[in-house]
């Protein structure tokens, strides 16, 4: 379990990224959502250990994150948002080289390892290739790799999907899943869709602070009833658009068919629909973004 | 982990078309300085009065002939062994610069530094793994440009029938060359930690070398003399008094390397602490 007390973190010039977050992230998936700039990498990398906070307490399985940052790191496996590798090694020798600073000592265990994160990222074909030869996608794979070598208690994947098609994606999200049976997974994205598909809990950060903490379920009842459809026309559509969050818009025949967030029906003849977690998170967030 | 990572360091450096470019050049300078001039002054001025033209022209035929034949004069083992860790040593500072310099940066431009910065290794271990990675496979180039020197010593003086010796060029190598490779990463190592970009290193090291370190010629060229340049011990050429001031010397540079590592250690764990891994 991770305990997260009152963090605090300002950069020099005054920008504050993280104002007060306090959560407790329980074994299992969480999700970290926010828009981008809301403060998800500052408080990841003060998780990871890689940042001081100015202020505040971190506790990873009962160890200070502060004082404890080796043991904790010991625990780590991390997957940052902009993942880059030796482009000379092949895959198998990175990953050795990755194992090596996880402080795996034996050659014999760090094989096996290696073999078996391939087989779970399914890049067991590419062992023998140089990371410079990888896809977008294969390296973002490779990175997941990087981050199970030491089968950590607490994984932090920063933007894991970014950049992968959507058959990845989906064996990425499952991957996820199943490895948080028995560890923190802390999977922060601003790519709603993942979270909903994979995660029961979730945070959703805005401008440093939490804006929402709790799960998938509870953020979507508090959608319920803000959440419309409506075909349009174009100049309604227009005007809707300035008023409200449109979630979705689809040109037919009969002319634009919206989806928006709104308290009350927006125009005359509005449906109301059954929100998403896309629905629920732009209507917590006030249209923000969209 | 230390042996690890340097191991993982060197694999990649021999990798590096830096590297290679880097020990292209020491080699062009070695052909050069071979070919152009023959060993020892005295011999010069006879190999000159013999053949100035191909002496110069060091890509030419006569040139590569005139290789072959080195050595017309005879050559004093001492004094070759001494002009060659001489002249080596000044190629070798400027190539560990593209070299090690190249150590920390490539984590930087490979978006490297953060997933490494995640890993339970301390900065000790690392920086001794990179600084081994780098300064390993230096060693080795100059251990081959001294067999190379054995090897056309030896030649050349069988052509004359006259015995040659190994152990000046071996003592000479180890006194001279290899204090200069170590010092020369470590100096690299511990710019390049401080400076959050190597690039930025490149003109103190530079700056360094021709002024203070392996260019005492360019002192007296620019009659500058700064503390460096007055102090017998603190200077990488051979015109030490003696052995025991020369020992001294290498001592002080051995010495010296420790701590520049330890500096760049404690660079290099100040930046982690500042967050600067992106």
């Amino acid at each position: 379990m991770i305990k997260v007390m009152n963090l605090r973190k300002t950069y020099r010039g005054g920008v504050r990224a993280l104002d007060g977050i306090s959560l407790t992230i329980p074994v299992g998936l969480y999700g970290l959502l926010g828009p981008n700039g809301a403060g998800k990498t500052t408080f990841l990398r003060i998780l990871a250990t890689l940042l001081a906070p100015d202020e505040g307490q971190i506790e990873v399985f009962g160890c200070d994150a502060s004082r404890q940052a080796a043991d904790v790191r010991r625990m780590l496996g991390y997957l940052p948002q902009e993942f880059g590798a030796y482009p000379t090694l092949t895959v198998t020798e990175y990953l050795d080289y990755m194992a090596i600073l996880s402080g795996i000592k034996s050659a014999a265990e760090r094989r096996s390892r290696i073999y078996s994160v391939l087989g779970m990222v399914r890049l067991t074909e590419k062992a023998k290739s140089a990371t410079r030869s990888l896809s977008g996608g294969m390296r973002r794979r490779l990175g997941v790799a990087q981050a199970l070598l030491g089968d950590p208690k607490l994984l932090i994947v920063d933007e894991p999907t970014a950049g992968l098609d959507p058959e990845e994606r989906v064996n990425l999200r499952n991957l996820l899943a199943d490895l948080a049976r028995d560890r923190v997974v802390l999977l922060s994205t601003h790519i709603v869709e993942d979270v909903s598909q994979v995660a029961p809990v979730l945070a959703v950060l805005q401008q440093g602070h939490i804006k929402y903490v709790g799960s998938v379920s509870d953020l979507l009842r508090r959608a319920d009833g803000q959440v419309w459809t409506a075909t349009v026309d174009d100049l309604t559509a227009a005007q809707l658009r300035t008023r409200h969050a449109l979630v979705g818009s689809v040109r037919t025949v009969h002319g634009q068919q919206v989806r928006m967030v709104a308290a009350s029906a927006p125009v005359p003849g509005a449906a109301p629909a059954s929100p998403t977690l896309e629905d629920a998170y732009v209507a917590l967030m006030g249209g923000a973004g969209v | 982990m230390t042996w690890g990572i340097a191991r993982y360091e060197m694999k990649m450096q021999l990798r590096s078309l830096v590297f290679w470019l880097a020990l292209g050049l020491i080699g062009l300078f070695f052909y050069s300085e071979l070919v152009s001039e023959p060993m020892g002054e005295v011999q010069a001025v006879h190999r000159y009065q013999e053949n100035p033209e191909g002496a110069k022209k060091f890509w030419s035929p006569e040139a590569i002939e005139q290789f072959a034949s080195l050595g017309a004069n005879g050559f004093d083992p001492t004094t070759e062994a001494n002009r060659f860790a001489d002249r080596m040593q000044i190629v070798f500072a400027f190539g560990l610069l593209f070299t090690t310099g190249f150590m920390l940066e490539r984590d930087r431009l490979t978006r490297s530094r953060e997933t490494l910065a995640a890993h339970p290794v301390s900065s000790r271990e690392y920086i001794l793994g990179k600084y081994l990675g780098a300064v390993v496979p230096m060693l080795v180039a100059s251990a081959a440009a001294v067999a190379a020197v054995i090897m056309v010593h030896f030649y050349a003086n069988a052509q004359l029938e006259q015995s040659s010796q190994w152990l000046p060029f071996v003592r000479a190598w180890g006194l001279l060359l290899v204090p200069t490779v170590i010092y020369g990463g470590a100096v690299v190592m511990a710019l390049t930690a401080l400076f959050s970009r190597a690039a930025a290193a490149i003109p103190v090291y530079l700056a360094y070398e021709v002024v203070g370190g392996v260019a005492p010629i360019a002192k007296q060229i620019l009659g500058i003399w700064m503390w460096v340049a007055r102090t017998e011990t603190l200077r990488y050429d051979i015109w030490s008094e003696g052995l025991g001031t020369l020992l001294i010397n290498r001592g002080l540079y051995l010495a010296l390397s420790v701590v520049l590592v330890a500096v760049a250690m404690w660079a290099y764990d100040r930046r982690l602490r500042r967050g600067d891994v992106a």
